[in-house]
């Protein structure tokens, strides 16, 4: 580490030495503000006509080398640009202007930017660089609490996971519900951001409204957010950043209280099961004293984070570059998981000396291997890790005889006894011993690549293309080890064949392609009207082909390669019969997606008082058929810069902006997923495998060829607000948002062989809610500044209509229904009421009233209560002290639920499960067990199991709302003068923290989800600490 | 201005140069329309192949299933096993559920799924021509349809018919053509339904080929699956006259009762002695023991097991079906003890896999039983005996066969118990309590400890309306025209 850093150095001296040799004078000084007199860093100073360039640095000092009587430009983003001569002086101090015309850059759609005072459209943007220092390896974990309205969901802490984003609450049933996900202008895979290096990310601006997402009209109802990455400037110098972190993952505490070896050895003697009730008192004793396991302990671990990423950036007269690159490595908390990465990026910009022409390339290629633990949120014993770490028994000792940590407890491969026995309370054993010999790996490479044009070609008229890449492959690989406890199983003959195990690979290729062609009109007409108006036409294709297979039977001498397939013609003797017992299984899949659009955006601007918006276009999608293919959406929006007026003259705000739009989005992804509903219109059959072994033909899918868009009506309302020389700045936007022609199941006869349903349009549902952003900055002198900021939102969703076959309820089982009138996700369930203190046994309350000992579906109630949040959003501070900085950041959800199956597990207490092979919660010593017992905890040996209680009762329905602290992070910079001796222009230090503290009442690992249902054996995200460094030079 | 206008209409050919229809006009590889599907009389028989895999009496696991475990859970032969988390509970205490994943939805769309498949095909057969040798074997495979459509539409009528010796009474819907998304219907009557099945069947028996291969083989449907459903469907409507009895002793000429040792090894498919018909499973297929088992039969791993009444009955017995049905690896600690571990045998496993196993839907032993029942009906009360002490003796049971019996009611009794005995876990003991029940008054009486082992219902009377099966909600969703059964 050390070694690479001096060799950088090294490497930039000889840059230094080459520009030395060029200037004349030095020129240095200070560029404050005009408004508080305060330094500003970052600030570009320029020698006209020349490339040579520096940014000023912390202090806000900068040193030039120029001629006498050259020009220096000074600028900075929301400031007037101030031009100063070089005279016989070799110090130059200028104090820059805040710009009123130029406040804080919008990105919206296409590349295109916009200030906060033009915007039409609900759009919040967020600077990257307050997130640069997280540790997370998804670049949207980072966004979760930054923006009103949205949520950014993860459901795993595997690094690298995905998340699930909501924005302004589900939109569709069924149909895709995340929002349309634009980096540098080429729309990307929602669920794909772990190969993206978040630090190249320079902002990210959320588009909320139809206004701001029609203009992605065919993919953008649920909005659309849009990452633009770094760049480097024109007539800029070279610049080296380079970043190292280091750090920890560990476990966030546990809510769980689970027994002791004693205390359940007690339980189950008192209970007569398992092997407590087996032992005497004093054997009890003997064990408890002797093993005492918290499982978590042994499969959950501190896992170390690290990072190096390196940018440089360089500009000329008409040409700029920002390249980085990045190696991340990340343990999982779980032992088997980890993640690295490494990333290269190339951002390039150039432009005609006339600035008439202007084109871009960004290249980005990453590359990561993820090892990952399958399995969580399965009820399979022998597959759920996390449920062993959970719930496996305490008087297991998890060490071996040499005191490491036991690879397979003593289990032989194959032996079905000590497997099962017992309930299988060794089944943590078995998962010790599959995570130890097993594969499961993910190989991904992903290239984003664009290319961008544009030209002026004559007064006004501009013309664009634009065209972009998103291709990433994946291999899969899950290796079951043939010498692991459960491999000799593997085979279709099982332990009796002489082979076990599995392994099976999968390729996956997705390529998808997107173009854009545009024709720009801009015009000022007599100093007050500005018109600009675009028209584009955008094609969209996207390709998914791969292969898989599944090899049964390795030779274990060769485990990870080709060669230690048992081939399929082998053939044993088993039992008397001729047997094949490895026969594999292969898969191939093509898939084709495509969309052709054409559409045109109009904008219209008075007096830089009042603007108008409008958006139309005409979608065609290769998912529908007839007149249904193309859908005509669009949209209108309108702002009032009320702070303009005259009226205005002299008020506390320096932006006032009323704003107001309308319109209508669509959405063709039926089935939720990119590649998915692909052939819906058509009549298909499908050849497979049938009777005997054979290949049969049959109907495979029944058409539905009236299929069509499901349509999003948004309206929002809103305001911006700039107080006291932006000392308060803020949005507040109220919208309401309908979606119609639901993609649902029909009911139509099961004798049409579908299972009852077909895919249709069909119900209307409607998210209504507010939300509001804020920033105040409390306090800002030469040595302190402080601000804080809060944003939060408020949905509510319902369902106002479902299918008319379905009498508005659609129930299919489980703990979730639809309902008319009710939320999405909402819980269905027949309330649990105690426990009868006759006679211990769970009761439940029936619709009128009474209570019941009999669990019965037509006792369900809805329970207003639902997946989803209701409020949500975050907080922070901001404190500055010279080189200090010090930042939080909150986020919280509320009013959002979840059934909590661990929970309900360890207080299992079903007929015959005593011996199940699992511990329990301390709570179950409160289980009722005379006559009059006042419990919560039914008696030993009652009717209902976990799962039934989480299926059909609000037993174990819990709030998982939560405020968690996101990030905690304290930099320092050190100051200039302690810099002067190096051959560095800064040097920033920093330790921060991810999910530091969470208060929430769910009982489980982590109330953060992605919207699931139920917890089981889930995979809880980690808090994370780092320490980094960076260096400027 | 004018030169501009050349640059625009470039740039706009250039935008439209690129071709816009391989994005809008996309057909996704391998898909397969009708016409293409079925071009030959080789696709033909591939829809036949498909329409024999769609029938799954026997599928289902983990707690769930079709006919199969339907009547082993809701009767009397089964209870919780050792690996228990309680699959089954609520089926078994008859916790009424006819959504997605209950009993009465899986019947019934699993038959009306393969009654859609198969007028697909017969669809096609009308449609496509066939001449010489290809029209035969087109009749063979036509014949097979039939059969399988009536079976289809029989099952329907005895799971969901509230009686079935009156002909007014609702039955099955009878399905001759593939329905449009929108179509409803109304059940057809049980006199309608017997009409349509026994044309289906009759003219099945026309077109068969006896000299096609398949005769030769118990897993394709041949004229004596049509025989023998004829003598299940006599059974059922009441019709005890005595050419079912000519007919039951056709059966038993060409299907003998098997030997001790053929009998143990028809469970493990290595003989077909007694087998008229059975569903073939293999590689791939789902495994039945999956039904009481999480992997395959073992000690551990059941989560059903056999209940202590039906052991007492076995062991009382003893012979082959003792030692068929019961695994050996099954603890027994003392009689009705609540800690026997009484492990299911009847799938114990065959070649295909430790769980798999052929579903011998048709046996001798069957027609022998039918025709016991027969010859009481018919008053002939020492013919019914001797039938029974046949099967009896072929089994080596110890259980002792009066010469005759004294009246209706007890040969009805005896029959009932080797009814239960020889076709246990074969889909049979609902159907037959549902059937014979009212008549002797009896209706599930299980024994204590096995019902405890599931905390559950213990008794419930041949009168209870759950005896008929609810048409599932599915149905009741999406067909707007159907009647429900009473009191559901």
């Amino acid at each position: 580490m050390k070694l690479k850093l001096t060799w950088l150095l090294t490497l930039f001296m000889a840059f230094v030495m080459q520009f030395s040799f060029a200037q004349e004078k030095t020129i240095t000084g200070t560029v404050t503000t005009v408004t508080d007199g305060l330094p500003l860093p970052g600030a570009s100073v320029i020698v006209k006509g020349t490339s040579r360039g520096q940014q000023t640095d912390f202090d806000g000092k900068f040193s030039i080398k120029a001629n006498e009587n050259d020009i220096l430009i000074f600028s900075y983003v929301g400031f007037v640009s101030v031009e100063k001569s070089v005279g016989s002086s070799s110090v130059v101090n200028v104090a820059l202007k805040a710009d009123s015309q130029l406040d804080e850059v919008v990105v919206v759609a296409y590349g295109n930017a916009a200030s906060v005072r033009t915007v039409t459209a609900a759009i919040t943007t967020v600077n990257a660089e307050i997130l640069e220092d997280r540790a997370n390896a998804s670049a949207l974990q980072n966004l979760q609490g930054q923006v009103a309205g949205l949520n950014i969901a993860t459901g795993s802490g595997q690094p690298g996971s995905d998340s699930t984003i909501i924005l302004r609450g589900p939109g569709s049933i069924n149909g895709n519900i995340e929002p349309l996900f634009v980096v540098d202008g080429i729309p990307v895979d929602e669920d794909n951001f772990r190969s993206i290096n978040p630090t190249d990310i320079a902002s990210f601006a959320v588009l909320k409204d139809a206004a701001a997402a029609n203009i992605y009209g065919n993919r953008a109802a649920n909005g659309a957010i849009v990452i633009t990455t770094k760049r480097g400037r024109y007539n800029q110098g070279l610049e080296f950043k380079y970043t190292s972190t280091f750090g920890y993952n560990e476990l966030q505490d546990q809510p769980f209280e689970l027994m002791n070896s004693r205390e359940v050895l007690n339980w189950q003697n008192q209970n007569n099961g398992g092997l407590g009730a087996e032992l005497s008192a004093s054997e009890i004793n003997a064990l408890a004293n002797q093993t005492n396991t918290n499982w978590a302990d042994v499969f959950f671990r501190k896992g170390t984070t690290n990072s190096h990423n390196l940018s440089i950036t360089s500009g000329g007269e008409n040409s700029n570059n920002f390249t980085s690159l990045q190696y991340f490595e990340q343990d999982g908390i779980f032992i088997g998981s980890a993640f690295k990465r490494f990333s290269v990026r190339n951002n390039f910009s150039g432009k005609s000396s006339n600035d008439k022409f202007n084109y871009g390339l960004n290249l980005s290629v990453g590359v990561s291997t993820t090892n990952e633990q399958d399995g969580s949120g399965s009820g399979s014993t022998f597959f759920n890790p996390f449920s062993a770490a959970l719930q496996g028994l305490p008087y297991l000792s998890p060490y071996a005889a040499d005191g490491s940590i036991t690879r397979d407890g003593g289990i032989q491969p194959g032996d079905i006894n000590a497997i099962l026995g017992r309930g299988a309370s060794n089944f943590p054993y078995v998962l010790l011993n599959s995570i130890a010999l097993n594969t499961d790996k993910e190989e991904e490479v992903k290239v984003l690549a664009s290319f961008n044009a544009n030209w002026n070609f004559a007064k006004n008229l501009t013309a664009g293309i634009q065209l972009g890449v998103d291709y990433s492959s994946e291999r899969a690989i899950d290796i079951l080890h043939p010498e692991s406890i459960l491999g000799p199983f593997q085979s279709a003959q099982g332990v009796d064949a002489q082979f076990g195990g599995i392994q099976s690979e999968s390729f996956l290729r997705d390529f998808r392609f997107n173009s854009v062609t545009s024709l720009n009109y801009n015009n000022t007409f007599g100093d007050k009207h500005n018109l600009d108006v675009t028209v584009f036409m955008e094609y969209l294709k996207g390709h998914l082909d791969g292969f898989n297979y599944s090899q049964f039977g390795l030779d274990p001498r060769l485990v990870g390669s080709g060669a230690a397939f048992i081939p399929g013609t082998t053939t044993e003797v088993i039992n008397g019969n001729t047997t094949n017992p490895y026969i594999d299984t292969v898969g191939q899949t093509t898939v084709t997606v495509g969309n052709m659009s054409l559409f045109s955006q109009l904008d219209y601007e008075y007096d830089g008082k009042y603007g108008f918006s409008a958006g139309i276009r005409r979608d065609n999608s290769f998912r529908f058929i007839d007149d249904n293919k193309w859908g005509t959406f669009w949209s209108v929006g309108g702002r009032w810069n009320i702070d303009a007026e005259p009226f205005m003259d002299g008020s506390a705000f320096n932006l006032l902006k009323l704003r107001a739009s309308h319109g209508i989005s669509g959405n063709d992804r039926i089935a939720g997923t990119y590649y998915g509903g692909l052939n819906l219109t058509r009549n298909l059959y499908t050849a497979g495998t049938g009777y005997n072994g054979s290949v049969s033909t049959v109907a495979a899918q029944v058409a539905n060829t009236s299929l069509r868009w499901e349509e999003t009506t948004q309206t929002n309302v809103g305001l911006d607000f700039q107080i006291w020389n932006s000392k308060l700045t803020g949005a507040i936007d109220v919208y309401e948002k309908k979606t119609e022609d639901l993609f649902q199941n029909n009911n139509i006869s099961l004798l049409n062989a579908t299972g009852g349903t077909i895919d249709s349009n069909l119900g209307t549902m409607v998210n209504k809610g507010v939300e509001l952003q804020l920033s105040y900055r409390l306090f800002n002198d030469s040595d302190w500044r402080i601000s804080v900021n809060a944003n939060g939102s408020y949905n509510k969703n319902e369902i106002e209509a479902l299918p008319p076959s379905s009498n508005g309820l659609v129930n299919n089982g489980g703990s979730t229904a639809l309902g008319e009138g009710q939320s999405l996700g909402s819980f269905y369930l027949v309330p649990y009421a105690g426990v009868n203190p006759a006679n211990g046994n769970p009761l439940f309350r029936k619709l009128d009233g009474s209570l019941t000992e009999t669990l019965l579906d037509e006792d369900r109630v809805f329970s207003d209560k639902s997946i989803y949040p209701v409020f949500q959003g975050g907080f922070g501070t901001d404190i500055q002290y010279k080189g200090f900085a010090f930042t939080t950041q909150w986020s919280f959800v509320a009013e959002v639920y979840r059934n909590n199956l661990d929970y309900a597990s360890l207080q299992e207490v079903s007929q015959g499960s005593i011996e199940n092979g699992r511990n329990r919660s301390v709570t179950l010593f409160d289980a009722w067990q005379n006559v009059g017992d006042i419990t919560e905890v039914p008696r030993v040996g009652s009717a209902f199991g976990s799962v039934d209680y989480i299926n059909s009762t609000d037993r174990y329905l819990e709030d998982a709302s939560f405020l968690r602290l996101r990030n905690i992070t304290l930099a320092y910079s050190l100051p200039k003068e302690a810099l002067e001796k190096l051959p560095v222009s800064g040097v920033r230090l920093y330790l921060q923290g991810e999910n530091l503290i969470t208060f929430s009442k769910y009982r489980g690992w982590d109330p953060e989800s992605n919207f699931r249902t139920t917890d089981r054996g889930q995979f809880p995200t980690p808090k994370i600490y780092t320490l980094g460094v960076t260096v400027n030079f | 201005m004018k030169k501009h206008i050349f640059k625009i209409l470039f740039l706009f050919a250039l935008s439209l140069s690129v071709s816009c229809e391989d994005a809008t006009d996309i057909l996704q590889e391998g898909e397969l329309t009708e016409d293409a599907a079925y071009r030959s009389l080789a696709d033909v028989q591939s829809g036949l192949l498909g329409v024999y895999a769609a029938y799954a009496p026997d599928g289902g696991g983990n707690g769930t299933g079709n006919s199969l475990y339907a009547n082993a859970i809701l009767g009397d032969n089964l209870k919780a096993g050792l690996a228990s988390n309680g699959q089954g509970a609520q089926d078994y205490n008859y916790v009424v559920s006819f959504t997605s994943g209950s009993i009465p939805h899986n019947i019934w769309n699993n038959r009306y799924v393969t009654i859609n498949f198969a007028n697909r095909v017969l669809g096609v057969l009308d449609r496509l021509t066939f001449t010489g040798q290809e029209l035969v074997e087109a009749n063979h495979i036509k014949a097979q349809l039939l059969a399988i459509r009536a079976l289809c539409h029989f099952e329907v009528v005895q799971y969901y018919t509230t009686d079935y010796s009156n002909p007014n009474t609702l039955g099955a819907i009878n399905m001759d053509f593939v329905p449009e998304t929108s179509d409803v219907f109304e059940r057809n009557t049980v006199s309608e339904n017997l009409t349509f099945i026994k044309e289906d069947l009759n003219t099945a028996l026309t077109l068969f080929d006896p000299s096609n291969a398949t005769n030769a083989s118990p897993i394709w449907i041949s004229e004596d699956f049509v025989k023998f459903l004829k003598l299940r469907i006599a059974l059922t409507e009441g019709d005890s006259s005595t050419a079912n009895i000519t007919l039951a002793n056709e059966l038993l000429a060409d299907y003998p009762l098997a030997s001790f040792g053929e009998y143990i090894g028809m469970y493990l498919d290595v003989d077909d002695t007694e087998v008229i018909f059975k569903l073939s499973r293999v590689v791939g297929d789902a495994g039945v023991a999956q039904l009481f088992y999480f992997n395959f039969p073992g000690t551990g791993d059941g989560f059903l097991e056999m209940s202590n009444e039906l052991f007492n009955l076995l062991d009382a017995e003893g012979g082959a079906r003792r030692q068929a049905f019961v695994n050996s690896a099954s603890t027994v600690v003392g009689p009705n003890d609540p800690a026997n571990e009484l492990l299911i045998n009847k799938y114990p496993g065959s070649a295909a896999g430790q769980a798999i196993n052929d579903f011998k839907m048709m046996r001798a032993s069957e027609v022998q039983l039918i025709k016991a029942e027969l010859q009481a009906r018919n008053n002939m009360f020492a013919d019914a005996a001797t039938t029974i002490q046949e099967l009896r003796t072929a089994r080596g049971s110890a259980t002792a066969t009066p010469a005759s019996y004294t009246n209706l009611n007890v040969a009805l009794t005896d029959i009932m118990l080797e009814r239960r005995l020889e076709l246990c876990y074969e889909g049979h003991r609902w159907l037959d309590i549902k059937r014979v029940g009212p008549e002797l008054g009896i209706g599930v009486t299980r024994n204590s400890v096995d019902c405890a082992s599931f905390e559950g219902i213990c008794d419930i009377s041949s009168s209870d309306f759950r005896f008929t099966l609810a048409i599932p909600q599915s149905e009741i969703n999406g067909n707007t025209a159907i009647s429900q059964n009473p009191q559901y």
